[in-house]
């Protein structure tokens, strides 16, 4: 009931904010943080029951050969873990910056919260399709918000690009309706082992090429730069952090679940894309002068790791891919924040522009400065500790070239922070653009938003610490065995 | 597997204390000498420049006892990363070039340590097997400037701050050669004498041409590294030991040295020999410690270097190819002629008449005090190794006499006379305008101009252009559909 | 001829695929999006095809083909529309800005 309640809360919420809209004229922001909360607590209580006591719920009490069966597991609870806190920071940097004012934004973000837990719980292929694209045309809608040209642009290539990835996934799971007449996960996972070669590398093609679309990996990645930097921030922090994991989860759940006993080739074909998004997404980034669009180019270089973990194909891989995507999710939605906010005072988003911010806004400077160390790898900072298990595993796998390439991109990504930072703190004042000195405005309080930001600068060293404590050890290594383990999954979901 | 378990947390031995001991010694010369050279205006800045030599200690302490790879790297990676903030208050351009070749190593060793966990199941400190070596060789490589691998090296000493120059020779480069120690096996005695030789030769005879005194040390670096690379390849206990010995001895006296150029820097302003010159009576005392460390580093009897190149020779005798031998030599002797370089034109000859003293850092001043007394240190220490070689002889099973017999101070006469008798016939030529051969360094920036096709590819790429960006979807899956 | 089926939705398929290649026109990649997706959507409903099968429409004597792909292409359908709707409305906003529809002018993110 409780993974219902987390699809259901959300979407009732999105629903409803209209007719309040219509009843009341004025939405006010404290009504807005009572159905974000409402939705976060359902969020976590489904994740609390997924860790705990893995559970399915049947819709309509339909068996799951026919009915749609939700499934909350150690792998959807994590994911669940991570989309309520990136979804609830972003909505309270929002409610911030907006106050109840802006009722669509709201609608569309409860929507997509819905079906981002839509897509956590589900454990039917077609309907992890119907809410994959709930989400993105909720997606499409927050990136155009704004209504700016950049905005447009960004949100009309994103829809282009995103429905064809869309259509692969379709086609895919049109493929595998065909060759086995199920659409559940569980039962596929069985049938898929007893289909043609052919037909399953048709179905393996459509669906990893669909899903590597929506993650933004290099090759296919034209959309997500765009998108991340056109959004406003609060939007652009929830699309980084939040929105690209949730396709990271999609990737690794159909994966996992379906090749890993029969195409060995896909987590090949994952690796090779995992090394190229890190090259690619460090390169770009280093050539950026826009401060959002290099943070943008920098997430592809992140998914880049991410993949690299996931391509490992054993649990120590899954594991260090669950714990990057945390990370990721901390380090950026951070980094986003920060940048937006420090843009918005200057007034330019060229990094060149963005100096003498030490002396003026020194604190966020510093939280900037942490998390970049944490997003570049310094020890003992969570993204150390990720990268780290991610090398260690993509060794245990026997190859040496996915860790060399993130020992090169560690190198990249250094110099452009780098780059970054002492933009911030060199002193020049506006002399350099020949502009006229800006009016001195009065610095807009950003109490809740820097509340955030600092307790995310904070996580990052705790769990770079963390990391070395054997409980925590242990609660990412179930993780990673609940990815892999697919014989438990079907056990569970068929209930043998 | 994702982490060493408890047991191998520490390696403590002999080596690894002395190591300990060294660097607390050289930031407490360091930090000593700071006040006389710190010109740092605000106090943050003068916070990080003298708190930065400390966190340098601290994580080189962790780094040398650490039991396990895995350790060894962070800690010498956050060490780096301390001398970092040091050099960034100078020159930002050499810190970057810095940390971005550590961050390359740490990236090569943290490689290597995950393919040992794998292949072994523990990451211990210690020898590795032969088919993953080359990735340790590599990643220490750039902390202990192997050929090609010290592009980072000359620059960096050369633009640093001076206290945080004599932390890099003196103890950061030395984290790599300690790494190396506990590598050899077997399978390093092939490749170590080697590159060691190859360094040697190399580098001392780039420091002959160099006109910049710090560049010139530099080099002078990367050449006794080539001696304590060589004794470690020889792989015996004695060789292990006499590394060690030269380890220790050259970080004292390259120290000081380092120390003594930052000296001439602030009083002169300068640090190019070509208009530097009669310092000696200007500055006596910084003249005398100075000829400590250039009579140690060219292994004067009685002084630690002639100690330490006698013990990394007796060594040598132990294996049979004798190339290596003659190869130490032939860099003794230079040795002896660029250190006569440096005496002769920073503080004998008469100085360009256009370069005025600072009033303030002559001696009599509190500056040239703590100066002095900074440098007194290693110089103390240089002499006491240099005169009772006792207990690193011991390490390696030898008496300290045996280390002065005729057969070690004949060579070292010999070289002396050579190197000098050179030095003057050759000094003109010396003095006389540029000759200098391109280092990989500026090889480098050149070739770094290649990566503008990969960018401009990139570029292209990212044309905004979204009819192409659906070509490259469809090309992507087509590529996928043949993958499989 | 149920092949015919399939060979015609790999037909409309690819008539989708080179519009979007191709054509310049924004109005024309929209309707490309809309054939690729049509073509999909006619492979599910053709797979549910059974030879000699009834309309599966309450009362029905026989064997019925099978309803589950209907079910899916409806679905289908719907998002479809929406997709389509969302691509318009973006494309009449950007003319505002851009003053065209031709798509390789519209290029002012890039690099």
């Amino acid at each position: 009931m409780t993974l219902v309640l987390a699809i259901m809360l959300p979407l009732l919420s999105a629903f409803l904010i209209p007719f309040f809209h219509l009843a009341r004229k004025t939405l006010s922001a404290g009504l807005i943080s009572i159905m974000g909360l409402a939705s976060i607590s359902a969020a976590l209580a489904a994740a609390y029951t997924g860790w705990y006591s893995p559970a399915v719920s049947l819709m309509g009490g339909w068996a799951p050969d026919i009915g749609i069966a939700l499934v909350g597991d150690r792998l959807s609870s994590a994911f669940l873990l991570l989309t309520s806190i990136g979804s609830g920071a972003a909505l309270a940097c929002a409610l911030e910056k907006f106050g109840g004012g802006p009722w669509r934004f709201y609608a569309l973000f409860f929507l997509l919260l819905g079906s981002m837990n839509g897509i956590l719980l589900t454990g039917d292929l077609f309907n992890l399709f119907v809410f994959y694209e709930i989400f993105s045309v909720a997606a499409y809608l927050l990136v155009a918000f704004s209504m700016s040209w950049q905005a447009l642009e960004a949100g009309l290539k994103y829809l282009v690009l995103g429905t064809i990835g869309a259509l692969f996934i379709l086609l895919g799971t049109a493929f595998t309706f065909m060759a086995t007449g199920v659409l559940n996960m569980a039962l596929l996972a069985e049938a898929l082992a007893s289909i043609p070669r052919e037909t399953l590398t048709a179905i393996s093609a459509c669906l990893v090429l669909g899903l590597t679309i929506k993650t933004g990996a290099f090759p296919v990645h034209f959309w997500l730069p765009d998108a991340h930097s056109s959004a406003q921030t609060a939007v652009s922090a929830l699309l980084s952090g939040v929105l690209i994991k949730v396709s990271i989860y999609a990737l690794m759940r159909v994966c996992y679940i379906f090749f890993l006993g029969t195409n060995g080739t896909v987590f090949l074909a994952i690796t090779v894309t995992g090394s190229l998004s890190v090259l690619g997404g460090h390169l770009m980034a280093l050539r950026q002068d826009d401060i959002k669009r290099l943070l943008a180019y920098s997430t592809v270089a992140q998914i880049g790791y991410i993949l690299i973990g996931i391509g490992c194909a054993s649990a120590a891989g899954a594991a260090a891919a669950v714990f990057h995507t945390f990370n990721h999710m901390l380090m950026k939605m951070g980094l986003f924040i920060t940048a937006g906010n420090l843009s918005e005072e200057k007034g330019t988003r060229e990094i060149c522009g963005l100096t003498g911010l030490w002396k003026s806004h020194p604190v966020w400077v510093a939280v900037f400065a942490v998390l970049s160390a944490a997003i570049v790898g310094i020890p003992p900072l969570n993204g150390f500790m990720s990268k780290w298990f991610i090398i260690l595993s993509s060794a245990g796998a026997g190859t040496v070239i996915p860790a060399l390439v993130i020992a090169a991109g560690t190198v990249i990504s250094a110099a452009y922070y780098l780059r970054i930072l002492s933009a911030f703190i060199s002193p020049g004042e506006g002399s350099s653009s020949g502009l006229p000195p800006s009016v001195p405005r009065k610095p807009r309080r950003r109490s809740i938003s820097f509340a955030i930001v600092g307790s995310f600068a904070l996580l990052c060293l705790v769990l770079g610490v963390m990391a070395f404590s054997p409980f925590f050890r242990e609660c990412f290594s179930s993780i990673g065995q609940t990815a892999v383990d697919v014989e438990a999954y079907v056990g569970l979901v068929t209930g043998r | 597997m994702m982490f060493d378990t408890a047991h191998e947390l520490f390696r403590i031995d002999t080596f690894s204390m002395v190591m300990s001991a060294l660097v607390v010694f050289m930031t407490v010369a360091v930090s000593i000498y700071s006040p006389g050279y710190c010109e740092e205006r605000t106090t943050f800045r003068r916070a990080v420049f003298y708190g930065a030599p400390w966190l340098f200690c601290l994580f080189s302490c962790l780094g040398v006892v650490s039991g396990s790879w895995f350790m060894f790297t962070i800690s010498v990676e956050l060490s780096s990363l301390a001398l970092f903030f040091i050099i960034l208050l100078q020159d930002p351009k050499a810190a970057r070039l810095y940390i971005f070749s550590q961050l390359l190593g740490a990236g090569f060793l943290l490689t290597g340590t995950a393919l040992l966990g794998a292949l072994t199941g523990a990451t211990a400190i210690g020898p590795v097997p032969g088919d993953i070596l080359w990735l340790f060789l590599t990643g220490l490589g750039f902390k202990a400037a192997f050929p090609v691998l010290h592009f980072w090296l000359p620059q960096v000493h050369g633009k640093a701050p001076t206290p945080a120059s004599a932390l890099l020779s003196g103890f950061a480069v030395k984290i790599g050669v300690f790494g190396i120690a506990r590598l050899v096996s077997p399978d390093t005695g092939t490749v170590l004498p080697f590159l060691g030789s190859v360094m040697a030769i190399y580098g001392v005879g780039q420091a002959l041409l160099q006109h910049d005194a710090k560049r010139l040390l530099a080099y002078h670096t990367v050449s006794q590294l080539g001696y304590i690379v060589t004794a470690l390849g020889a792989g015996t206990s004695l060789g292990i030991a006499a590394g060690f010995f030269h380890t220790v001895a050259h970080a004292l006296f390259k120290g000081l040295l380092f120390l003594s150029v930052g000296t001439l820097e602030k009083v002169y302003g300068t640090k190019d020999l070509d208009h530097l010159g009669g310092a000696a009576r200007e500055l006596p005392l910084t003249f005398s410690l100075f000829l400590v460390g250039a009579l140690a580093i060219s292994g004067f009897p009685g002084f630690s270097g002639y100690a330490s190149k006698a013990m990394v020779k007796a060594a040598l005798y132990e294996i049979p190819n004798p190339l290596w031998y003659w190869a130490l030599q032939a860099a003794g002797v230079g040795t002896v002629i660029s250190f006569c370089k440096v005496g002769y034109f920073a503080f004998i000859r008469e100085r360009d008449p256009g370069l005025r003293p600072h009033r303030e850092h002559m001696p009599g001043g509190r500056k040239d005090l703590m100066r002095n007394t900074g440098m007194a240190l290693p110089a103390a220490a240089t002499l006491t190794l240099g005169i009772f070689p006792g207990f690193f002889a011991g390490l390696g099973g030898l008496e300290s006499n045996s280390l002065f017999g005729m057969k070690d101070l004949l060579p070292a006469a010999a070289t002396f006379a050579l190197g000098i008798s050179l030095f003057w016939i050759l000094r003109k030529w010396f003095g006389s305008g540029k000759h200098e051969i391109p280092d990989i360094d500026t090889l480098i920036s050149k070739g770094s101009r290649l990566s503008a096709p990969v960018f401009s590819i990139l570029q292209s790429m990212n044309c905004g252009l979204l009819r192409f960006y659906i070509v490259a979807v469809v090309a992507a899956g087509l590529a996928l559909m043949f993958l499989m | 001829m149920i092949l015919l089926s399939y060979a015609t939705a790999i037909i409309i398929f690819c008539i989708g695929l080179y519009t979007i290649m191709v054509r310049r026109n924004l109005f024309k990649t929209v309707l490309g999006l809309a054939l690729m997706e049509s073509a999909v959507l006619l492979i599910i409903v053709s797979s549910g095809y059974i030879p000699g099968g009834v309309p599966p429409i309450a009362p029905f004597s026989g064997q019925a083909v099978n309803p589950l792909p209907h079910a899916f292409t409806l679905t289908a359908i719907v998002i479809g529309a929406s997709d389509i709707a969302l691509a318009l409305a973006f494309i009449v906003k950007l003319h505002r800005h851009y003053r065209t529809v031709d798509l390789d002018r519209i290029r002012g993110l890039r690099g």
